[in-house]
């Protein structure tokens, strides 16, 4: 609200000033001794005029009381009159100015302040001329706005000038541009318009005119330009279009605006032609940028991925690269999106990323692709700098899957410390259980009890047929190649083309189990099982166990270097803990513990909900009008892999794509037990928080 | 709204105009415009130029009072007034204050410690509760979007002063994730923060969306371009600003922690006291924290401010009654600095060394508030 009020008392004002004689206006210092009736006085005769000697006289003496008097008297004469424009202005035979004015040319204003200082002192009743004071004020003025500027102080340029309106107006036009910039960062869009209309409306220098339209795209949105354009060619008097030479940056900020989700309007393919054959004559990476993210954003990949490389070819930056890598990605050319990302990862934290995100994919397929051994030691190398939990526990189920269960431990561990998601706490704890580590795997199980349900699984199994883990059989021996120590960690051996075959194989039989397995059996089985499920657990859940995660590892960088770095001083001990509870509660956002159907009860959860969250959050899409529930994602943002590539892959290769998770069974695959109906019409809009 | 706010200014115009010449002598007519600027103030004039965060806390006394309070060996920041819980907010808040002391070997605790106990859910973002006297321990999937930026905030702060690669990649991971799942870009009321990704949507609730303005950290929305320069910051921070004219029927009214705003019309949200309380008290903190907002925007704060100086109070907002009073008296440092930034009050003697026996919320406002000052308001500092 504040801005509207404040702009309509300025405009009141502004009406009311511009009413009072304009004299007042040349003298600042008058305006506040002097008080004048406004021009509502109604009209009267000129016949008169009236004799205002000793007025300047009094004047000239600085003499403000007798002023004011006189001009009373004068006033009760003659009601219209006003005081004269020079009263206290010089007057011919006044010292002379022009020394004042060097010091004005050479912006020694501090100096020039104290000259007329000690002049006045010395001569009483002089005054500088109204002309040098108000060339004054107005390069003071200007001198403020471009201190603020030259701080980043937009707001402060704006609120200065909205205060200023009459140096606002008749400021020289690169104050003006600058107004109008501080207008449009602080969010006045309609006050930094008006600006630059006020400049078009008073220049008539073409150069002016093209350099204010190019400021004006540089602060506003185009749909804004785009409307100033129109009026500015209304006052044009130019015979031909008077912007065709910023035509290209009109085409530019268009593309911008394209790429921002700014604008809907198409770009007419002729105007972009122009702008592509410019953007190939200069060779300038990021005209060639622009073209190529414009095709990105068209999902014209081909295209996009010419222009990408010649922008790269012509000293394209990292960004450029970036563009260059989701190309690749999005023509499923992944190997070679690999090598971009990781070739520009330095100098952009996104290729890092986007490097680490890339070859997960294969990692943490169930039956692991063979990966050449520089690419594994590369990737490695990057996780462990990093301290990526994304690329730790990718390189954990690679490990995992291809019966390297020391090397998974190294790398799980690592992920449980940075990133201690379900899927890769439970990958953590398959492992810990090949390696006969059950202590440790019971320890989790039983601190994520209510929490993950996947890990509370492998103590309650679901009624679901498993197939068997490949590892368990003769090939678990050739499934990999050798893994390679490293200083500081190690880096997987190659999964061998073993492991597919023998997944085949089991796959193959367990169908055949499945299908000839007799229901009556099942059911049978399953009364039986319950009882040594309930048998199995007895001692091992619910235990007693430490609530937090202790697991800590630096990035091998800092690791490295910090190896006698001091520890954190003054840290407090942490209280003494109660005792460990051994019921769960519920964790809105979770589904039912498998432990449920087996009558191990949880309590409420901290805001009082007594069911379980289904779907899960996990499964859960994000708000409705957010990026993420749009797909209207940032172009640069790894999951629109599958967007981009599932519509090209093979029926046969789509099939492998969905079941490439780890861990094997994910949520939403099988349904809720069926005892849990009432869970189902749970809503989820209980969830909320307070402090 | 903005109808509605416009035929109040016009109100106000009048009113303001018919005073200035009701009560004008008939020579001495007064200036409307000195009338009108008295009224209104004058313009504020804050200084929002990007301050680096990394140093910028210049009392190691109070950071080393503070840890010792509040932050375990492990890197948990302990809840001292809430049964010793943690929060990610609280999180947050610590490794800002540590990259401002320039302690990089507590920052690495914190963190440490956060990711390794709130990052649990599948995607980028950190569960909001953190209860070690339950099993388990993480008490909702839920995320809460003020800790998830100041996290975030804090990572791009660190990676910035330390120029470190690890804490860069984080922040950005963190920050993108964010922009992603809780914001709402292109409403009618500009781009809404949710709370958080669970619960607050319009899908989720009938008056719904719901927002809470101290959500809106603004001096977090000033940095974060530095790690995710692709997202709209600044059209976040400009919508905050916004909703917080729009969410008061009055000038002087104060916000309410949760807001509603369900058809566009912002109300206090149902199910939550429709009152200015603990989340709300942050809003000037961060407004002046991030140099940002003109005086219309700081009003109802500053008056709330001069009103109970020592003991600042919980506020009715639809009654504008005090209903309580803030526990703690860290939270009056956030009243100080806003008498100080706005209208030039005088920070109180305690306002840099904060007292040793607070809980935890307001002592960490507390050292917040001080932070604040030291980074962009010496002047209040030097009387």
């Amino acid at each position: 609200m504040s801005r509207q009020l404040r702009a309509l008392l300025l405009t009141a004002c502004a009406a009311t000033s511009s009413a009072a004689p304009s004299a007042l206006h040349a003298e600042g210092a008058a305006r506040q001794s002097i008080v004048v009736a406004s021009a509502a006085a109604g009209a009267t005769s000129e016949r008169e005029k009236p004799d205002d000697l000793a007025l300047r006289y009094y004047a000239s003496l600085d003499q403000r009381a007798r002023v004011r008097a006189e001009f009373s008297r004068l006033r009760r004469l003659y009601p219209n009159f006003e005081p004269p424009a020079d009263l206290y202005g010089p007057r011919r035979g006044d010292v002379d100015e022009a020394g004042l004015w060097e010091l004005f040319a050479a912006d020694k204003l501090d100096e020039l302040h104290e000259i007329i200082r000690a002049r006045r002192k010395d001569m009483p009743g002089w005054r500088p001329s109204a002309d040098l004071m108000r060339k004054l004020e107005q390069k003071e003025q200007r001198n403020k706005i471009f201190a603020f500027w030259r701080e980043g102080r937009w707001l402060d340029i704006a609120s200065f000038a909205r205060d200023s309106r009459f140096f606002a107006a008749n400021a020289d036009v690169e104050s003006q541009w600058t107004i109008a910039e501080a207008f449009a960062r602080t969010g006045q869009i309609s006050e930094a318009i008006d600006v630059y209309k006020s400049i078009f409306a008073s220049n008539e220098d073409k150069h002016i005119r093209l350099a204010t339209m190019q400021k004006a795209m540089a602060a506003l949105h185009m749909g804004d330009v785009e409307a100033l354009l129109v009026e500015a060619r209304k006052s044009s008097k130019e015979p031909e279009d008077e912007f065709a030479p910023v035509a290209i940056d009109i085409t530019r900020a268009r593309i911008v605006a394209v790429l921002r989700d700014e604008r809907k309007d198409e770009i007419s393919p002729q105007e972009l032609q122009r702008f592509e054959s410019f953007a190939k004559l200069t060779r300038e990476p990021q005209q060639l940028g622009l073209v190529a993210w414009l095709q990105y954003k068209r999902r014209d990949f081909r295209a996009a991925l010419e222009s990408f490389k010649a922008a790269i070819e012509h000293g394209g930056d990292a960004m450029i690269a970036h563009g260059l890598a989701h190309t690749l990605r999005a023509l499923d050319l992944r190997r070679e999106a690999e090598e971009v990302a990781y070739a520009w990862r330095a100098p952009l934290v996104n290729n890092g990323i986007l490097f680490l995100d890339l070859l997960e994919r294969d990692l943490t397929q169930e039956t692991p692709p063979y990966l050449e051994p520089a690419r594994l030691a590369r990737y490695a190398a990057v996780t462990i700098e990093s301290a990526s939990g994304e690329g730790a526990q990718g390189l954990g189920w690679y490990a995992y899957n291809s019966c390297q269960f020391d090397v998974a431990r190294f790398w799980f561990e690592r992920a449980v410390a940075w990133f201690p998601k379900e899927a890769t706490v439970y990958g953590y704890v398959l492992t810990l259980k090949r390696l006969r580590q059950d202590k440790e795997a019971l320890e989790l199980i039983n601190r994520y009890d209510g929490l993950f349900p996947k890990l509370v699984e492998l103590l309650f199994p679901d009624d679901y047929y498993h197939p068997p883990f490949p590892c368990d059989s003769r090939i678990a021996a050739k499934a990999h190649g050798p893994a390679v120590k490293m200083a500081g960690y190690v880096v997987p051996g190659p999964a061998g083309p073993a492991l597919a075959a023998e997944r085949d194989r089991l796959r193959v039989e367990a169908d055949k189990k499945e299908a000839t397995t007799p229901d009556a059996a099942k059911v049978a089985a399953q009364a039986q099982q319950r009882e040594r499920v309930l048998k199995a657990v007895r001692g091992k859940f619910p235990i007693a166990v430490a609530a937090e995660n202790p697991l800590r590892f630096q990035p091998l960088a800092q690791a490295r270097s910090a190896a006698g770095s001091p520890a954190p001083v003054g840290l407090r001990a942490e209280p003494q803990p109660g005792k460990a509870p051994l019921v769960a509660r519920r964790v809105p956002g979770v589904g039912p513990m498998p432990s449920e159907r087996y009558g191990f009860l949880l309590s409420p959860s901290w805001n009082a909900v007594d069911l379980a969250t289904w779907p899960p959050a996990s499964e859960q899409v994000a708000p409705v009008g957010t990026q993420w529930a749009n797909q209207e994602a940032d172009p640069a943002w790894i999951g629109q892999q599958k967007a981009d590539a599932g519509a090209k892959l093979t029926a046969g290769a789509a099939e492998h794509v969905a079941t490439a998770m780890a861990p094997r069974t994910r949520y939403g695959a099988a349904p809720p037990p069926p005892n849990l109906a009432a869970v189902l019409s749970l809503p989820t809009s209980k969830q909320s928080q307070t402090r | 709204m903005r109808i509605a706010s416009l035929a109040v200014a016009a109100l106000g115009l009048a009113v303001a105009l018919g005073l200035a010449v009701a009560l004008a002598p008939a020579v001495t007519r007064a200036e409307p415009i000195a009338e009108i600027s008295a009224a209104i103030g004058v313009p504020l004039s804050l200084d929002a130029h990007k301050i680096k965060l990394g140093g910028a806390l210049k009392s190691p006394e109070a950071w080393m009072a503070y840890k010792k309070r509040f932050i375990a060996e492990q890197g948990r920041v302990i809840d001292t007034a809430n049964d010793h819980v943690s929060h990610s907010e609280g999180q947050g808040y610590a490794m800002l204050l540590a990259v401002a002391a320039n302690d990089r070997a507590t920052f690495d605790r914190l963190w440490g410690w956060t990711r390794a106990n709130l990052m649990v859910r599948n995607d980028e973002l950190v569960a909001w509760r953190f209860d070690p006297q339950h099993r388990p321990a993480v008490g909702d999937m839920n995320n809460a979007s003020d800790g998830d930026l100041l996290i975030a905030w804090a990572l791009a702060e660190a990676a910035e002063y330390w120029d470190d690669l690890p804490l860069r990649m984080a922040a950005r991971r963190i920050a993108v994730e964010l922009s992603r799942k809780v914001v709402l870009f292109k409403t009618k009321m500009g781009a809404l923060l949710l709370p958080a990704v669970a619960g607050f949507n319009a899908s989720d609730r009938s008056d719904g969306p719901v927002v809470n303005l101290s959500y809106y950290v603004f001096p977090a929305l000033a940095r974060l371009d530095s790690v995710a320069p692709e997202v709209d910051w600044a059209g976040l921070t400009q919508t905050g600003l916004d909703l917080l004219e729009a969410s008061r029927p009055t000038p002087q009214t104060l916000p309410a922690d949760w807001i509603a705003l369900e058809g566009w019309r912002a109300r206090p949200a149902e199910g939550f006291a429709p009152e200015f309380a603990y989340n709300a008290v942050r809003i000037p903190l961060y407004l002046a924290w991030a140099g940002v907002g003109e005086r219309a925007h700081y009003a109802p704060f500053l008056a709330w401010a001069q009103r109970a100086k020592e003991a600042p109070p919980i506020v009715d907002v639809a009654s504008g009654k005090d209903v309580g009073q803030f526990g703690g008296g860290g939270i009056a440092s956030i009243a100080a600095l806003v008498s100080c930034v706005v209208d030039g009050g005088k920070l109180p003697a305690d306002f840099a060394a904060p007292r040793a026996n607070e809980d935890y919320y307001p002592a960490t406002l507390h050292l917040l508030a001080l932070l604040a000052a030291q980074m962009r308001y010496s002047s209040c500092l030097a009387n």
